[in-house]
């Protein structure tokens, strides 16, 4: 397999891990909360949320459903109101600005121009009444095209997410396409405007496995080519660690470790990664039974108090059940929340 | 009588519409022996869930022969007694327990109603049986009662197996039962199959895009393309060596930990 992780061994060695929130980063996270309201219930789905995203960068959120991986990336493109959420403390630092309490109208100045998303269904990213062409059309009216540059230019983005017959399929509906050619369409109008951070959430969950690899591999050279950061959320480790130079661990809304890749496969630190890790049926010898993490996760509204991972953790101690969520160590190049990280294993 | 679990003889499934006939699965032949799973694999599209509704009756064969366990397996209308008779030899298991569960029913009742009609037992019997069976494939006893619509989908798809052993059947049919599960929850139901095969000596065809899981589960496969079987042996040659392009693309295509390095 090709490696689409292209930029990620230009890193200096001794340099901050990307993953630090830093003022000169294009994002940055700090103690983030958010709630979803609906009715008059409110539920907190993001509650322990700090990491950075450097210029160019590339960072993997894994976490099974309900781990607030979605819900992030909601946030961080500015649509989380439409799911009735509000940030209700911490912040969220986009190329500078803080738009943690951004309203619509603020969003619209930098949503497809500085943070472009591709969401999970190519279905949600397309209208399936308009022609692709008329959808690029749409996009690309803002930037004060005439036309036929428009046009040009639609063909132009097709081209760029590797659509063999760009010219012909820019008259084309979405019905008329593949899933797979459909999420290129999806990733091309992201692209329209030129963002410098593109956010994917479970790009590829719905497609066939080769497809998955053709537009993981299609990310990967599009990060190297427009120099964008990518931040690309997924429930497998595999995917996202195939393109991201790092990678978080979410789990019942907060980020439980954070560090490299490649630390990330030959060690992670935080019990639940581990046990991500351990419960993947490839590697597993057949006849043996899967290693399995007891229980499901817990649900927002119904997180345990200390730990939330402490009632399916092997490791759990008196100590896990008592107070907050534990804040990410970082240790040994990595940063773990866990209260037993750093003993010897 | 061959002694085998399944048996399909250069089977063909074609479709008509308006845009001319469509040929869903051609020509395939396949066995599958007693306590033996077999993984079914390909890309949407390939065929590969009308070879389960082929097995299970639920679409005609426009060519060839399908047997479950040396019966021929019959189209048959909803609610006849051959119906049921079929039913206790082959059950499936759908991807989408959502649709396949019928919302207005509690699991104990989902799962009794299937022993009452396949295996003729009382209501009370029925109910008593369906209480074990959930129990023996991990249903927490505390939701037994509950709304299926506020169970998760691991625990749906653990009713849906209670379901399809509640006919007491001799081969599984599960198609893509895990796909729409996390990975620590579908873990779990894939030894969970296992184990219910050893216990009760079922054949299983596991029908998925995920060959992961047929490397770990299946003892032959079966890789499927636009409705042909294109190849086919015991797993581990099919993955040391693969005969077709197609089949080393999808093996290729298997996101691996540190494959990048």
């Amino acid at each position: 397999m090709s490696d689409a992780r292209t930029p990620s061994n230009e890193r200096p060695y001794d340099a901050a891990p990307p993953w630090i929130p830093r003022d000169d980063g294009i994002l940055s996270v700090t103690d983030l909360r958010v709630d979803i309201a609906r009715g008059t219930r409110v539920t907190t789905v993001i509650d322990g949320a700090t990491f950075g995203l450097a210029e160019g960068g590339a960072l993997g959120i894994v976490g099974e459903s309900g781990s607030g991986k979605s819900m992030l990336s909601r946030t961080i493109v500015g649509t989380i109101s439409r799911y009735g959420g509000v940030v209700r403390s911490g912040s969220v630092r986009l190329f500078g600005r803080e738009t943690a309490h951004y309203r619509d109208r603020d969003w619209r100045a930098i949503r497809g121009r500085e943070v472009a998303f591709v969401p999970q269904s190519s279905m949600a990213g397309l209208n399936p009444v308009l022609t692709v062409g008329t959808q690029l059309d749409e996009v690309l009216r803002t930037e004060g095209l005439t036309p036929q540059q428009r046009r040009a230019r639609a063909i132009e983005l097709l081209e760029l997410v590797q659509i063999a017959r760009a010219p012909r399929v820019v008259d084309e509906m979405p019905s008329q396409l593949s899933g797979g050619m459909r999420q290129r369409v999806v990733i091309a109008t992201a692209l329209a405007r030129n963002p410098r951070l593109l956010v994917l959430d479970e790009p590829t969950t719905a497609l066939d496995v080769t497809v998955q690899a053709e537009i993981l591999r299609l990310i990967g050279e599009l990060r190297s080519t427009l120099g964008m950061a990518i931040l690309l959320t997924s429930h497998d480790l595999a995917v996202v660690e195939q393109v991201c130079d790092d990678v978080m661990t979410m789990y019942a809304g907060s980020v439980v470790e954070i560090g490299s890749s490649d630390r990330l496969v030959a060690g992670a630190s935080h019990p639940y990664t581990r046990a991500l890790l351990s419960s993947r049926v490839e590697g597993t010898p057949p006849g043996q039974d899967i290693v399995t993490i007891p229980g499901e996760p817990p649900t927002a509204g119904h997180w345990p108090s200390g730990c939330r991972f402490r009632t399916r953790c092997p490791l759990a101690i008196d100590a896990c059940a008592v107070g907050r969520q534990p804040e990410l160590r970082v240790l040994g190049g990595g940063g773990s929340a866990c209260i037993r990280t750093g003993e010897a294993s | 009588m061959s002694g085998l679990a399944v048996e399909l003889n250069g089977a063909s499934v074609t479709y008509e519409t308006r845009g001319g006939p469509v040929h869903a699965m051609r020509d395939v032949t396949l066995e599958v022996r007693p306590g033996e799973t077999v993984g079914v694999a390909g890309e949407s599209g390939s065929g590969k869930s009308t070879l389960a509704k082929a097995l299970l009756g639920l679409t005609p064969l426009s060519s060839g022969t399908a047997h479950v366990l040396g019966e021929p397996v019959r189209y048959l209308k909803s609610g006849s007694s051959a119906l049921v008779e079929q039913a206790r030899r082959i059950q499936m298991v759908f991807q989408d327990s959502y649709t396949s569960l019928n919302p207005r029913l509690s699991p104990v009742s989902t799962v009794a109603e299937a022993a009452r009609v396949c295996q003729g037992l009382g209501r009370r019997e029925a109910t008593e049986h369906a209480l074990e069976l959930l129990s023996a494939v991990g249903f927490a006893s505390m939701h037994t009662r509950a709304a299926m619509a506020t169970l998760s989908g691991g625990q749906r798809q653990r009713v849906s197996i209670a379901r399809a052993l509640a006919a007491d059947p001799r081969v599984l049919v599960a198609d893509e039962p895990t796909s729409s599960l996390d990975q620590s929850i579908a873990a779990s139901l894939l030894n969970l199959l296992r184990r219910i095969q050893r216990e009760r000596g079922l054949s299983i065809i596991f029908i998925t895009h995920d060959l992961g899981i047929v490397e770990y589960l299946a003892d032959r496969v079966f890789i499927m393309k636009d409705g042909s079987v294109v190849e086919t042996g015991p797993t581990a040659a099919i993955f040391e060596r693969p005969e077709t392009d197609y089949t080393r693309r999808l093996i290729d295509a298997m996101p691996r930990l540190g494959a990048t390095r």
